[in-house]
C-alpha cells in the first residue's frame, strides 16, 4: 500500500509524518509545477475551481509514480471542496487508473475505523503519538514560515531569507522522531536568525486573506507572499494549515481559532457561508483595526464563498478605510501581470502612508 | 394602507413565490414583485455586483435595484437549507449581506434565516419571526403558515402533472408576464421529448435563457423539466451516487436527469448552466459521465451569460434537433 494525497502548502508534512510512523510507504506527489497544472486542467471540468484542477494534477502525477492508495478529505457542503474526492474519483476512473480511494469526512466513528485499518496493528497510544508528532512537525514548519514573513522585509541581500527558509524546510522535513525534531527546530531557528538584517527599515504591514488553498500553495498564488516580502512588506495572514485542521474537528469548529474572525465579521456577515469567507472578512476587519496598511485578498476564479466575501469586502473597504487588492487566480495567471499589480499596490500604500504622516503633523 | 413587501423575481422566486405570497397576503400584507428581467434591469444591477459573481446573482441584483423605492420592506430570506442534509448554495447564504454591502439606500431588509439542515420540521419558527416583524399574533401567523403550505403543495402537485412552471405560476401572479409562448398551453407539443435541466432561475427566466423553451417547442420538441419528476424518483437515483450531492437544487437536477436518462423516455438532454455558477460545473460533469453510457441520448450543454447571442443559440439548438431526428430516422430504416 503506497499512500498519496494532494499538496496544500506544507500540509503534506503532516500526512507523511503520520503514515511513516504507521509504517506505511508514502509517495508524495512531485512539487506542483506547470505540468501539474496542465494535466489537472486538461481533465477537469472547465468551470471547476482552481484547487480541484491542481490537486487532480497532483494525484495523476503521484499515480504515475506508483502510488496505489489516495487519501482525500470530504465534507458536506456548501463549498465545492466537499465534493472533490467524488468528482476526482470519477475523472481518474475514467482515465483508467487503478487505485483505492479513502475519504475522511465529518463522520468520526467511520474515520477512526478507516484510520485503524491504515495504522497497521498499531495501538491507540501509538496512533495518538503519530498524530501528535505530525501536528508538531507541521506547527514547527509554520513557525518558521511566520518567522520568515517577519524578517523578509528587513533582509539586506534580496532572497537570502527565502534561501534560509528553504534550507530550514529541508531540515525539518527530514526528521521523523520527537528528539530529532527538537534539534532540527533549534538549528532552523538559528539559520533564519542568521540572515543579516537592516532593522532601521519601516516596512508596510499587509494582511493576506483569502481561500485556504490558494493562500497556502505558493506555486498557485505565484509566491505572492515572497514577492510582497521582497518589495519590503511585512506579511500577516489569518489562514494557516494547523488552524484549518483544528477547526475541522467537531468541538473546535465553534470555539477554535475561527471564533475571533466570526465575531469580527459579525456586522458584515451574520452566518458562515462555507469555505474561508468569514475568515477573509473577519481577518480584514481585525487587520484594519490593527493599523495595517493594506489587504491582499486571494481567491480562485468562480470560488463560491470568496465571491460573497468580495462583495462584502467592498463595504468593509469603505467603512474602515483600508485599501484591498483582490487577486483572482486561474490556470492562466501570468507572472508579469501580477508583479505589476503588486508593485502598483505597494506604491499606493507607501504614498498613502507618507501622506498620512504629513497630515498628522 | 397595507404594508408593501418586495420580492425580487429572481433566484428561488420561481419555486417559493406561491408560498410567500399566500403567507403575506393572509397576514394582510401586500406583495410587490419586481419587473420581469430586461436588458435595462440587468444593466442596472451590474453596476453594484462584484464582478466575479455568477449570472444568476447579477440578475438578482438587478431585481433588487428595481424594487428599491417601491416597497416598505425588502424580503430577502437567508436560505441556508430547505431540506435535510443539504444546502442551497454559498451565494444564497451570503446574498442578503452582499445586497446590504452593495446598496446604500435600502428599505429595511427581512433576512430571516431558513436552516432546515438538521431539523426539517423547523419551518414554522422562521415564519414566526417574519410574522412578528409586522406585529401579527401567533394565531394569525399559524393560520397564514398553514394556508401557505397548502398552496405550496397544490403548486408542486400541479407541476408534477407535467405542466410547465411558468404556466402554473401565472395563476398566482397578479399580472403575469405575457406568456411568450402561445402553444405552451397545449400539452401535446411535438414528438421529440427533450429534457431541459438546470437551476429554475435559469430555466424560467425568459430573458436570461433567451426563451429557450419556446425555441425548443417551435422545433417540434416536448420539453420536460426537473420539476416534473417526483421527489421519490429523484431520491432513488441520487442514493446510487457514492456521495450525496449536497446542493438541494443540484441534487434535484442530477436525480431528475439520471431518472430521465435511465427511464429511456427522452431523446435528448439539454443542460442549461449560467456562467460562473459553481455547482453547475460539477453537476455537468456528473451528468456527462452518466450520459456517456447511453449513446442513444443526445446531449447538449449550454452556458448562459449576460452577452448571450440569440443567433448562436438558435443555431446550436437546430443542429441538436437535426442530430436527434437523423438518428431516429437511421434507427427506423
Amino acid at each position: 500500500m503506497k499512500i498519496t494525497f494532494p499538496h496544500m502548502g506544507t500540509i503534506g508534512i503532516l500526512g507523511e509524518a503520520i503514515f511513516k510512523r504507521f509504517g506505511r510507504e508514502v509517495i508524495l506527489p512531485p512539487k506542483t509545477s506547470k505540468r501539474t497544472l496542465t494535466l489537472g486542467s486538461r481533465y477537469s471540468p472547465e468551470f471547476a475551481c482552481l484547487p480541484l484542477k491542481v490537486t487532480l494534477g497532483n494525484l495523476i502525477e503521484a499515480l504515475e509514480n506508483g502510488a496505489d492508495t489516495i487519501l482525500m478529505l470530504a465534507a458536506s457542503g456548501p463549498c465545492r471542496f466537499g465534493y472533490y474526492a467524488t468528482l476526482q474519483n470519477l475523472i481518474l476512473k475514467n482515465l483508467d487508473y487503478e487505485y483505492e480511494l479513502i475519504t475522511l469526512d465529518y463522520n468520526m466513528p467511520n474515520n477512526l475505523r478507516k484510520l485503524k485499518r491504515l495504522a497497521k496493528r498499531k495501538n491507540c497510544f501509538q496512533i495518538g503519538e503519530a498524530f501528535r508528532f505530525g501536528f508538531l512537525k507541521l506547527l514547527t514548519m509554520e513557525k518558521m514560515e511566520r518567522l520568515a514573513h517577519r524578517i523578509r522585509p528587513y533582509e539586506i541581500k534580496k532572497g537570502s531569507t527565502t534561501k534560509a527558509y528553504e534550507e530550514t524546510s529541508r531540515i525539518i522535513r527530514r526528521t521523523f522522531s520527537f528528539k530529532k525534531l527538537r534539534q532540527a527546530r533549534r538549528k532552523a531557528t538559528s539559520l533564519l536568525r542568521g540572515v543579516s538584517l537592516n532593522r532601521t527599515r519601516n516596512p508596510l504591514k499587509i494582511g493576506v486573506v483569502g481561500e485556504t488553498y490558494t493562500v497556502l500553495e505558493p506555486y498557485v498564488n505565484l509566491e505572492v507572499e515572497r514577492k510582497l516580502g521582497e518589495m519590503g512588506c511585512e506579511i500577516h495572514r489569518p489562514v494557516w494549515a494547523t488552524d484549518y485542521i483544528i477547526s475541522m474537528l467537531p468541538i473546535f469548529n465553534r470555539w477554535g481559532p475561527r471564533r475571533k474572525y466570526r465575531k469580527a465579521a459579525r456586522p458584515y456577515l451574520k452566518q458562515e457561508v462555507g469555505g474561508e469567507c468569514i475568515v477573509s472578512i473577519g481577518g480584514t476587519v481585525l487587520y484594519a483595526r490593527g493599523g495595517f496598511d493594506g489587504i491582499v485578498h486571494i481567491a480562485p476564479f468562480t470560488c463560491l464563498p470568496e465571491i460573497v466575501a468580495q462583495g462584502i469586502l467592498s463595504k468593509v473597504k469603505k467603512e474602515l478605510n483600508i485599501p484591498i487588492l483582490t487577486l483572482v487566480l486561474d490556470e492562466h495567471t501570468a507572472q508579469a501581470g501580477l508583479v505589476t499589480r503588486l508593485e502598483a499596490f505597494v506604491d499606493l500604500l507607501e504614498r498613502r502612508r507618507n501622506k498620512k504622516v504629513i497630515g498628522d503633523r | 394602507m397595507a404594508i408593501k413587501v418586495g420580492i425580487p423575481r429572481a433566484l428561488l422566486y420561481y419555486r417559493l413565490y406561491p408560498f410567500w405570497k399566500t403567507f403575506f397576503n393572509s397576514l394582510g400584507i401586500e406583495v410587490v414583485v419586481s419587473d420581469k428581467t430586461t436588458k435595462k434591469l440587468l444593466k442596472e444591477g451590474l453596476k453594484y455586483v462584484p464582478d466575479e459573481a455568477c449570472l444568476s446573482i447579477k440578475v438578482a441584483f438587478g431585481h433588487v435595484k428595481d424594487l428599491i423605492g417601491k416597497v416598505d420592506y425588502l424580503f430577502l430570506p437567508r436560505l441556508v437549507s430547505l431540506e435535510r442534509g443539504t444546502y442551497i448554495c454559498p451565494k444564497f447564504i451570503g446574498f442578503p449581506d452582499m445586497i446590504r454591502s452593495a446598496f446604500d439606500n435600502l428599505p429595511p431588509v427581512i433576512d430571516t434565516s431558513f436552516n432546515l439542515r438538521r431539523r426539517p420540521s423547523n419551518l414554522f419558527l422562521p415564519m414566526c419571526r417574519i410574522g412578528r416583524i409586522f406585529k401579527k399574533s401567533f394565531l394569525s401567523i399559524h393560520q397564514a403558515y398553514k394556508k401557505a403550505l397548502e398552496e405550496e403543495s397544490k403548486y408542486l402537485s400541479s407541476l408534477r402533472k407535467g405542466n410547465l412552471l411558468p404556466e402554473v405560476l401565472s395563476s398566482w401572479e397578479e399580472n403575469p408576464p405575457p406568456l411568450l409562448n402561445t402553444h405552451l398551453k397545449s400539452k401535446s407539443g411535438g414528438e421529440l421529448r427533450i429534457a431541459l435541466v438546470g437551476h429554475p432561475y435559469n430555466l424560467y427566466d425568459f430573458f436570461v435563457n433567451l426563451n429557450i423553451i419556446k425555441k425548443l417547442e417551435n422545433l417540434g420538441a416536448r420539453v420536460i423539466t426537473p420539476e416534473m419528476v417526483s421527489p421519490l424518483a429523484i431520491k432513488k437515483e441520487t442514493d446510487k451516487i457514492p456521495q450525496e450531492v449536497y446542493w438541494s437544487l443540484g441534487r434535484e437536477i442530477v436525480g431528475a436527469s439520471f431518472y430521465l436518462i435511465e427511464s429511456g423516455s427522452i431523446d435528448g438532454l439539454v443542460h442549461l448552466g449560467s456562467f460562473g455558477c459553481g455547482p453547475d460545473s460539477f453537476l455537468r460533469e456528473l451528468i456527462a459521465d452518466k450520459i456517456r453510457k447511453y449513446p442513444e441520448i443526445a446531449y447538449l450543454s449550454l452556458i448562459l451569460d449576460e452577452h448571450s447571442g440569440e443567433a448562436g443559440l438558435v443555431t446550436r439548438l437546430e443542429a441538436f434537433i437535426d442530430l436527434i431526428e437523423r438518428r431516429k430516422a437511421k434507427v427506423r430504416s
